[in-house]
């Protein structure tokens, strides 16, 4: 995730730039041509992961396509994958698991992150210090490195008694990569829930509830989540295109979900007969790619509504 | 002087959170660390390997071995079954230097390209050449550098035969075909990167552009290309500078993937390898040894910052 920071220059009246001269490509709270198409497609993939697995599945036709591999099949607009299956159902499979993994691991988050963020910004004293220095120091491994040792440690097959290595079973894979890359947006949400909780504890209302003698975390929860969660979300909603594009790299390097399709486990498996059927690897790539570039722009549109500014991360 | 002082001393705590972190990995493993290491040994070995692991000892100690060890350069082993070993350090030896190469064209030709297409596109906001500039780099955020690298690797290296589609030449072998292999996963890394800080670029150099000492500047007569270059990109690189630190976190773990992709025998290749099999103690060597780099980077672009911007020295010495 690529933060942009504004003003830094200390000393002077902030630069306010012409606003005909900052145009950045979605920066309107018009959704406009662009914003639609982007949701078009979030929901349209949406629906397909939902529907298709349904509509397709047939276990009499897996892995029966007579030519395997191949990408123009009659009745198979996205053809076949290496093993008969058809690519569209694979996909609409795939993109079930990314999602969940994406999705989960942005909630797991935002729970955790959130909470504590939350606790540092209103609190503040040494156990915001203390906090911070553990999202920094969290924040001090490059993010990908951080999910790879994560998984490749907790996903480790185990071993039986002989020694005999015990592949980890799909759904503990996917738990772990929730986990990993959860971990690693713990410090992203933390610190932009604490920048802005840091803000609204100071308001009137935060003191007249307490005056009325709420509770700690009544207030926390009643008065100052309420108005950080907008800013909390935009984030989040990039941080499911980033996990979804961890997860597509983590799987390349076998340490994502395996034994079950995801998008990234498409990749991986297809990589092995890349230079006869690009086909297989290519359309999760195009997935992947459209359903990131859609999350981005829908979270700028976003932003610019809620004026959430990277600049508190 | 003394806000020195507090940088280096929160530089070495957080080198040593890092460094604790790498240590632990192991102790996440599930299971039997040994059994997980070189699968079946018999009792006796099993004590040795535990015993030269340092199991046998209290957390701390064992991390005070690890560190020592590790700062005195010495890795750790790698396992070929209960007897057989390997230095990590020689495998490291062999694998830094050719993901330093990969990651410094991929940082060259990010700048060669970023900042000539930022300071233009500022220049020029608003035309259409400002709006496809940004709409391409809009786009190249969202393509992953993995994808990237598949398509490069299939229609330059498989289709078009232009450069080898994988693998990898010591410069000293044959430099020209050295490059050869280099060129596609570097542009992979680079084409995000280029993106990111050109629009970084650009819009603060639009800032810039509108301060009274460009305007005074111009008034003078001095030439537009003069201005550009010499008065307003120094103030401008400053949030670049910032970020670049964050940057080059995704450069690393962007080229992990990309290594293994394009088959180059660098960092990430050893720890794709030492994750298949499951050589934990490599692992921990190399997660730290990338994570402290990493730290230190940030470090020296904290220290660069001020060399940059005059007035964020003076601001801290007043500190």
């Amino acid at each position: 995730m690529v933060a942009t920071i504004t003003n830094l220059t200390p000393g002077g009246p902030p630069v306010v730039p012409d606003e005909s001269l900052t145009y950045v490509v979605p920066r309107t709270k018009r959704i406009g041509i662009g914003g639609w198409l982007a949701i078009g497609w979030l929901v349209i993939m949406m629906l397909g992961i939902i529907i298709l697995p349904f509509v397709l599945h047939n276990p009499s036709s897996a892995g029966t396509l007579a030519s395997k591999g191949i990408f123009k099949v009659p009745g198979h607009p996205l053809g076949g994958d290496g093993n008969g299956n058809d690519m569209l159902l694979e996909l609409a499979k795939g993109g079930r698991n990314s999602l969940i993994v994406a999705v989960g691991a942005v909630l797991f988050g935002l729970i955790f992150g959130g909470s504590l963020g939350l606790i540092a910004g209103y609190f503040r004293g040494k156990l915001d210090t203390g906090l911070t220095s553990i999202f920094n120091v969290l924040l001090a491994i490059p993010q990908f490195v951080l999910a790879l040792s994560l998984v490749s440690v907790l996903a480790a097959n185990g071993v039986n008694s002989q020694g005999a290595p015990q592949p980890a079973t799909f759904t503990r894979r996917l738990v772990v990569l929730v986990i990993a890359l959860g971990i690693v947006s713990i410090p992203i949400l933390a610190r932009i829930t604490r920048a802005n909780s840091l803000q609204w504890s100071q308001r009137e209302f935060v003191l007249a509830a307490r005056a009325q003698g709420a509770s700690n975390l009544r207030i926390m929860w009643r008065e100052i989540l309420p108005n950080v969660a907008p800013a909390m979300f935009s984030i989040a909603l990039l941080g499911i295109a980033v996990a979804m594009v961890a997860e597509g790299g983590l799987s390349i390097l076998g340490a994502g979900v395996q034994g079950g399709y995801s998008w990234g486990n498409i990749i991986a498996t297809g990589r092995g007969q890349f230079q006869t059927t690009p086909h297989i690897v290519f359309e999760p790539v195009v997935c992947i790619f459209l359903t990131v570039l859609s999350i981005n722009y829908v979270g700028d549109i976003v932003r610019a509504r809620f004026d959430v500014r990277e600049s508190t991360l | 002087m003394r806000a020195g002082l507090r940088r280096v001393i929160q530089l070495v705590i957080v080198v040593l959170c890092v460094s604790f972190f790498s240590f632990f990995l192991l102790q996440l493993v599930p299971g039997d660390p040994v059994t997980s290491i070189v699968g079946f040994s018999s009792p006796a070995d099993h004590k040795a390997i535990a015993h030269e692991l340092h199991l046998d000892q209290p957390l701390v100690t064992q991390y005070w071995h690890w560190l020592s060890g590790f700062v005195h350069g010495n890795l750790g082993q790698v396992y070929y079954g209960p007897t057989g070993r390997g230095k990590v350090s020689t495998l490291i030896g062999q694998s830094l230097p050719v993901s330093l190469q990969l990651m410094a064209y991929a940082m060259i030709l990010t700048l060669l390209i970023a900042i000539p297409l930022g300071v233009f596109a500022a220049y020029r906001a608003g035309t259409i050449f400002d709006r496809i500039a940004n709409a391409t780099a809009f786009g190249s955020i969202a393509l992953p550098d993995f994808a990237l690298a598949l398509v490069l690797s299939y229609w330059v290296g498989v289709k078009l035969r232009w450069v080898p589609s994988s693998g990898y030449t010591h410069p000293s072998d044959d430099l020209v075909k050295h490059f050869k292999t280099m060129v596609l996963p570097s542009t992979s890394l680079a084409v995000g990167q280029i993106a990111a800080y050109m629009r970084l670029l650009r819009s603060d150099m639009i800032s810039t552009l509108q301060e009274d000492y460009i305007l005074m500047a111009k008034s003078k007569g001095i030439p537009n290309r003069r201005v550009l270059w010499r008065h307003a990109l120094r103030p401008s690189s400053l949030t670049t500078l910032t970020v670049a630190g964050l940057n080059i976190g995704a450069l690393i773990g962007g080229a992990v993937v990309v290594e293994v992709i394009f088959g180059i025998p660098g960092m990430g290749q050893l720890l794709f390898t030492a994750i298949f099999e499951r050589q934990f103690v490599e692992i921990q060597s190399i997660v730290a040894l990338i994570a402290i780099g990493y730290v230190l980077v940030n470090f020296f672009i904290d220290l660069l910052y001020a060399f940059v911007d005059p007035r964020i020295r003076d601001a801290r010495a007043a500190l």
